[in-house]
C-alpha cells in the first residue's frame, strides 16, 4: 500500500493512558467543583402507577437539604433520553417528560434531592412522600399486544409502538420461496443485555450566572446539549456539556440518564450537583440495549446454495418509551441485507410497549440479533444440501460494488474470503471440522462453528453524520487536535493524532487531543456511535490536516522561493522533492506564523467539516470451538477466533483492543449475560454486578482477533471502523459450534445450561419417540 | 454520627483526621483526602475498581472500615510512580494497551501488584485467578494478561 507510512500503523501509546494508569484521569465520579451537592433519586416501586401527589415538605425541612424536584418543577416539554432523534430528519418518537403523571417501570423517578452531603439527601429521599395509584401492568409483548391489556401510553393502542412494517424489501420473495430447493426457518430470542461499564452512570450539572453546564458521560454530546435545552424549555446555546474520560460506553452514553435530574436540582438549588448512580440503580435505570426480543426469520437457497430469498420479521420490546428499539429493529433490517446476495428480501419491523426499563443502544446495535438467526439459518442450510459452511459464506457473500445495508448504497471493499482463510486455519477447522453429522461420544464433546457478517463504518446514509476536527497550530510546530468523539477508552483520539501528524509530516508527539472535551469548544459533531470514530472522524482530522499542510506549504514556498508543490513534510522538515537537502524545519515556519515580524502573524487554526457517503463496510469471520458437557449443559469455548477485515490499523494495538473487548461482551451475550425482569412485579432481579455477571479473567478463555488489512478506498489511509464489530459472532458461531457438538440448534440466548439441557433432552426424547 | 480520631500512612504520608466510625476506607481515601484515583463501581465487593494495599496487600476499600485500618500503610494508585517515574506495571499497561476507559485500572494495577509481590513469575493461568474479582468490561483481558506476564518476565 502507497509509501511508506512513518506513524500511521505503528502501535503507539494512546496519550491518556499515562493519566489513566496514575489515577489522575477525571471521570463524572471523580469531579468535585466547589459547594457541590450530593443528588439522590427517589424511583418508583410500581411497574405501572398513576403519581397521585408527592409530599416534600419533611423533606424540605431537612437541614442540609439544597432542593427537591418534582414533576412541579419539570417545565413538561415532550423529549427523549435518545438523543439520537436528531440524526434523522423526522427525528425518532419522544414520549418522555422528565417527571410524568404515571410511572411505567420500576425504577422510573419520581422525585430527586440536592443536600451538602450523601448521608442527608437519602434520608431527604426516604422522607418524601408519594401517593401511587397502582395500575395493572405487562411484561412481555405477548401479553401487551392483547385485547383489554393495560395501556403504557394512552395515545398507543394495544400498546403498538410502531405496527409491521416493511421496509427496504426488493425482489418477489413468494416467488424465489417457491423455485428455492431448501427453506429453512426460525423463531428467535434475544436478551436484553446492560452496557455495564465500570463507572455506573452520573453527572455533574452546575447552573451559575444563567449558564448551565453539565459533565456528561455522553457519546454524542453536541446533541446531548439540544435534548438538556429541549427538556428544560431554555436556549440551547445556554447549555455548555464538557466530557471528562468516561468509565462506560458501549452506546451507554448515546442516551441521557442522570442529566436532566441534575439539571433540575442545580438549577433550584443554585449550587452545582452530583447525581452519581449505585450500580444497582444504573442496571434498573440506564436503558439497555436494543431488545430485539423476537427475529423470526425464513431463508431459500437452491440446492448449490444459491440464496433466493429472505424473509425477516423483528419484534422490539420498547419498554416503557421508544428509546431506540425502531433504530435497533431498522438496523438489524437493514444491515442483514448486507451480508448474503439473496435474489430477493421482505422484512418488517415491529415495536410495542411493556413496563419493562426502556432500551437505547449496545455495541452491536441492532446487527447483533439479525446475525444471530441469519448465522445459524445459514447453518442449517450448508448441512441441508450438504455444503462447507466456510464454502457457502466465501461463495454468496456480497461483494465490492453489491448492494449495501441502505438503499443505493455500495460496498467499497471486502475482505471477507481472506478473513474466513485466516481465521479458519488459527481455528484449526481443517482438523476439528468433520463434516456434517459427525458422531461425537462421550459426556463432553467438542465441536467448532462459524459465522459471518458486514458492518459499517457510521451510519451514513440513514443517519446524518455531519462531523468536524480542528487543528490548531502552536509556534513550536505541535498542534491541538480538537475534536469530539466522546472520551469512552476507544483509543480513538491515538487513531486521530496519527493520521494528523501522518499527513503534515509532523510526530505523534505533536499532536495533542484535547481533552476533557467541551461543546463551548468543539465543531459539532455527531460523536461515537455506529462504529464512526475512526472512519468519519478520521476522515475529517484528514481533511483539515491535509489543509494545515498546504497553508505550511505555502508560507514555506516563499521562504524558500520554491513553488508549494514542490515541496513535501517528512520528519518535521519541509524541503524540496527534488533537492532535499534545501529546506526548512517545520518549527521555523510555525514559529514564523505566531512571531512574524513582516506583518505577516497569523493563527493557523483549520477546521475541517465531513459528511460521509460510503458506509466502508469492514468484514469479519468468527470461529468458536466448544465444549458441551452433556450432563450440567455447561458450555465451556475452548477458543475462540475473529478475524476482521479493518482495511489498514491506524493502530494495530487500539484495534486489536476494540476486537478483544468486544469478544468478551459477546461471549457474555451468547452464555450468560441477561436482565431479568420479574414477570410477577417488574422489579429487576439482576441488579449488581453479583446477579448480572459480566466475563470475569475466569470467562476468559482462549481468544484472538486478527486483522485482516487490504485497504478500503475511501478511509482514512484506507481505514475501516473496528468498535463494534469484535461482538457479533461469538453466538452464531458458539451456537453453531454447539450443534456441531451435541447435535441441537439453539434458538435463544443466553444459551444456558438449562437451555442447553432442555434441548439435549428434547433431541433425546424426539429421536426415541 | 460519631467521629473519632484516624491517623493513615497513605503513599508514604502520614495524615491525622477524624472520621465518621462506619466510614468505609474508600470513603476516606476518596472523600476526605482527595485519593480520586480509588474508583468504586459495585461498592459490594464484586469488581475490584476499589482496590488498595494496606500494609501490602490487596484489600477492596469499598468493604473495608476505615477504623479497622487506622494507624496502617496504605498505598493508593497514586502511590505507586516514583516521581514522574511510572511503575514497571504502569509502563507495562500503556505499552500494551491494557486500557480503555480506564475505571477498572487503578484497582487493576493495585492488585497485579499484588499478585507479582505474591508471586513474581505467573504463569497465564495463575494470573487469570490473580486477578479474577477485578473486573474489566472494556479490554477482552488479553492485553492485561500480556502486560502482567510482561511485567514478570522482566520486561519494563
Ligand atoms: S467497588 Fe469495591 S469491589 Fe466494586
Ligand atoms: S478499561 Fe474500562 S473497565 Fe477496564
Amino acid at each position: 500500500m502507497q509509501e511508506e507510512l512513518r506513524v500511521v500503523g505503528k502501535r503507539v501509546p494512546v496519550k491518556e493512558n499515562f493519566d489513566k494508569v496514575q489515577g489522575k484521569a477525571d471521570y463524572c465520579a471523580t469531579i468535585t467543583l466547589p459547594g457541590m451537592l450530593v443528588g439522590k433519586l427517589l424511583h418508583s416501586p410500581h411497574a405501572h402507577a398513576r403519581v397521585v401527589s408527592v409530599d416534600t415538605s419533611r423533606a424540605e425541612g431537612l437541614q442540609g437539604v439544597k432542593a427537591v424536584v418534582t414533576k412541579k418543577d419539570d417545565p413538561r416539554k415532550i423529549f427523549t433520553w435518545n438523543v439520537m432523534t436528531y440524526q434523522l430528519p423526522d427525528g425518532e418518537p419522544q414520549d418522555q417528560y422528565i417527571f410524568d403523571d404515571v410511572v411505567r417501570y420500576v425504577g422510573e423517578p419520581v422525585a430527586a434531592v440536592a443536600a451538602v452531603n450523601e448521608e442527608i439527601a437519602k434520608k431527604a429521599v426516604d422522607l418524601i412522600e408519594v401517593e401511587y395509584d397502582v395500575l395493572p401492568a405487562v411484561f412481555s409483548v405477548e401479553d401487551a399486544v392483547k385485547k383489554g391489556a393495560p395501556r403504557v401510553h394512552d395515545t398507543a393502542e394495544n400498546n403498538i409502538g410502531a405496527p409491521p412494517t416493511p421496509v427496504f424489501c426488493y425482489g418477489d420473495v413468494e416467488k424465489d420461496f417457491s423455485e428455492s430447493d431448501t427453506i429453512v426457518e426460525g423463531v428467535f430470542s434475544t436478551s436484553k443485555q446492560s452496557q455495564a461499564g465500570l463507572e455506573n452512570a452520573g453527572c455533574v450539572a452546575e447552573w451559575r450566572n444563567g449558564r448551565l453546564t453539565v459533565w456528561s458521560q455522553a457519546q454524542l454530546p453536541h446533541m446531548t446539549k439540544r435534548m438538556i435545552a429541549q427538556a428544560l424549555d431554555i436556549p440551547e446555546s445556554t447549555v455548555r456539556v464538557i466530557q471528562p474520560f468516561a468509565g462506560t460506553g458501549f452506546g451507554a452514553g448515546t442516551d441521557l440518564c442522570p442529566e436532566p435530574y441534575a439539571c433540575l436540582l442545580t438549577m433550584k438549588a443554585g449550587a452545582p450537583v452530583k447525581v452519581a448512580l449505585t450500580r444497582s440503580e444504573d442496571l434498573r435505570m440506564r436503558f439497555t440495549r436494543e431488545h430485539i426480543v423476537r427475529v423470526e426469520m425464513k431463508m431459500g437457497v437452491k440446492k448449490d446454495g444459491t440464496p433466493m430469498a429472505l424473509k425477516a420479521k423483528y419484534t422490539g420490546d420498547a419498554g416503557a418509551y421508544m428509546g431506540k428499539i425502531l433504530s435497533g429493529c431498522g438496523v438489524a433490517l437493514a444491515s442483514n441485507i448486507t451480508e448474503y446476495e439473496f435474489k430477493s428480501m421482505y422484512q418488517e419491523i415491529e415495536a410495542i410497549y411493556t413496563h419493562h426499563l426502556a432500551c437505547g443502544a449496545m455495541r452491536g446495535f441492532g446487527g447483533m440479533q439479525s446475525t444471530f438467526a441469519r448465522e445459524i439459518l445459514v447453518d442449517e442450510v450448508c448441512e441441508k444440501i450438504g455444503m462447507n459452511p466456510i464454502e457457502f459464506r466465501k461463495k454468496y457473500h456480497r461483494g465490492v460494488g453489491g448492494l449495501g445495508w441502505f438503499p443505493d448504497t455500495k460496498i467499497s471493499s471486502c475482505g471477507l474470503d481472506a478473513c474466513l482463510d485466516v481465521g479458519a486455519e488459527r481455528i484449526g477447522w481443517k482438523g476439528k471440522w468433520q463434516g456434517w453429522g459427525a458422531k461425537k461420544e462421550g459426556i463432553r464433546r467438542r465441536g467448532v462453528g462459524v459465522a459471518a457478517m458486514g458492518w459499517l463504518s457510521g451510519a451514513q446514509p440513514m443517519l446524518l453524520e455531519h462531523t468536524n476536527a480542528t487543528l490548531k497550530f502552536n509556534s513550536d510546530g505541535t498542534c491541538t487536535l480538537i475534536g469530539s468523539p466522546g472520551l469512552l477508552g476507544q483509543g480513538v483520539l491515538a487513531a486521530h493524532c496519527q493520521i494528523a501528524a501522518e499527513v503534515l509530516g509532523i510526530d505523534y508527539d505533536d499532536v495533542r487531543p484535547l481533552t476533557p472535551q467541551d461543546t463551548d469548544i468543539t465543531g459539532f459533531d455527531i460523536g461515537t456511535h455506529a462504529s464512526r470514530g475512526c472512519y468519519c472522524i478520521g476522515r475529517a482530522v484528514e481533511k483539515a490536516a491535509q489543509q494545515a499542510r498546504e497553508l505550511f506549504l505555502e508560507r514555506a514556498s516563499k521562504k524558500l522561493g520554491v513553488a508549494a508543490d514542490a515541496l513535501d513534510i517528512k520528519e518535521r522538515r519541509i524541503f524540496c522533492k527534488d533537492d532535499p537537502e534545501k529546506g526548512i524545519e517545520f518549527r521555523e515556519i510555525a514559529q514564523d506564523t505566531i512571531y512574524s515580524f513582516g506583518k505577516d502573524c497569523r493563527q493557523i487554526t483549520v477546521n475541517a467539516t465531513i459528511e460521509p457517503t460510503e458506509f466502508a463496510p469492514p468484514w469479519q469471520a468468527g470461529f468458536a470451538e466448544v465444549e458441551v458437557d452433556t450432563e450440567t449443559g455447561v458450555v465451556e469455548v475452548i477458543k475462540m477466533i475473529i478475524a476482521h477485515d479493518i482495511g489498514r490499523a491506524i493502530n494495530p494495538t487500539v484495534v486489536e483492543g476494540q476486537l478483544e473487548g468486544g469478544q468478551l461482551q459477546g461471549i457474555g451475550f451468547a452464555l450468560f449475560e441477561d436482565i431479568i425482569i420479574s414477570s410477577e412485579n417488574g422489579v429487576n432481579l439482576t441488579d449488581s454486578f453479583n446477579k448480572y455477571k459480566i466475563a470475569s479473567m475466569l470467562d476468559c478463555p482462549d481468544h484472538e482477533a486478527l486483522l485482516v488489512e487490504l485497504g478500503d478506498p475511501t478511509g482514512p489511509f484506507s481505514a475501516k471502523s473496528c468498535g463494534e464489530s469484535g461482538i457479533f459472532l461469538q453466538a452464531p458461531a458458539i451456537a453453531n459450534a454447539i450443534y456441531d457438538a451435541v447435535g441441537i440448534r439453539l434458538r435463544d440466548v443466553p444459551m444456558t445450561p438449562e437451555r442447553v439441557l432442555a434441548a439435549l433432552k428434547n433431541k433425546s426424547s424426539t429421536q426415541t419417540n | 454520627m460519631q467521629k473519632i480520631p484516624a491517623t493513615f500512612f497513605v503513599n508514604g504520608d502520614r495524615y491525622d483526621l477524624m472520621i465518621d466510625t462506619h466510614a468505609l476506607l474508600l470513603e476516606v481515601l476518596r472523600d476526605d483526602l482527595g485519593f480520586k484515583g480509588v474508583h468504586e463501581s459495585c461498592g459490594e465487593g464484586d469488581c475490584g475498581a476499589c482496590t488498595v494495599l494496606v500494609d501490602g496487600v490487596a484489600v477492596l476499600s469499598c468493604l473495608t472500615l476505615a477504623a479497622a485500618v487506622r494507624g496502617k500503610e496504605i498505598v493508593t494508585i497514586e502511590g505507586l510512580a516514583k516521581g514522574s517515574d511510572l511503575d514497571p506495571i504502569q509502563n507495562a499497561f500503556v505499552k500494551h494497551g491494557a486500557i480503555q476507559c480506564g475505571y477498572c485500572t487503578p484497582g487493576m494495577v493495585m492488585a497485579a501488584k499484588n499478585l507479582l509481590n505474591e508471586n513474581p513469575h505467573p504463569s497465564r493461568e495463575e494470573i487469570k485467578k490473580g486477578l479474577a474479582g477485578n473486573l474489566c468490561r472494556c479490554t477482552g483481558y488479553n492485553k492485561i494478561i500480556e502486560a502482567v506476564s510482561d511485567v514478570a518476565k522482566g520486561g519494563k
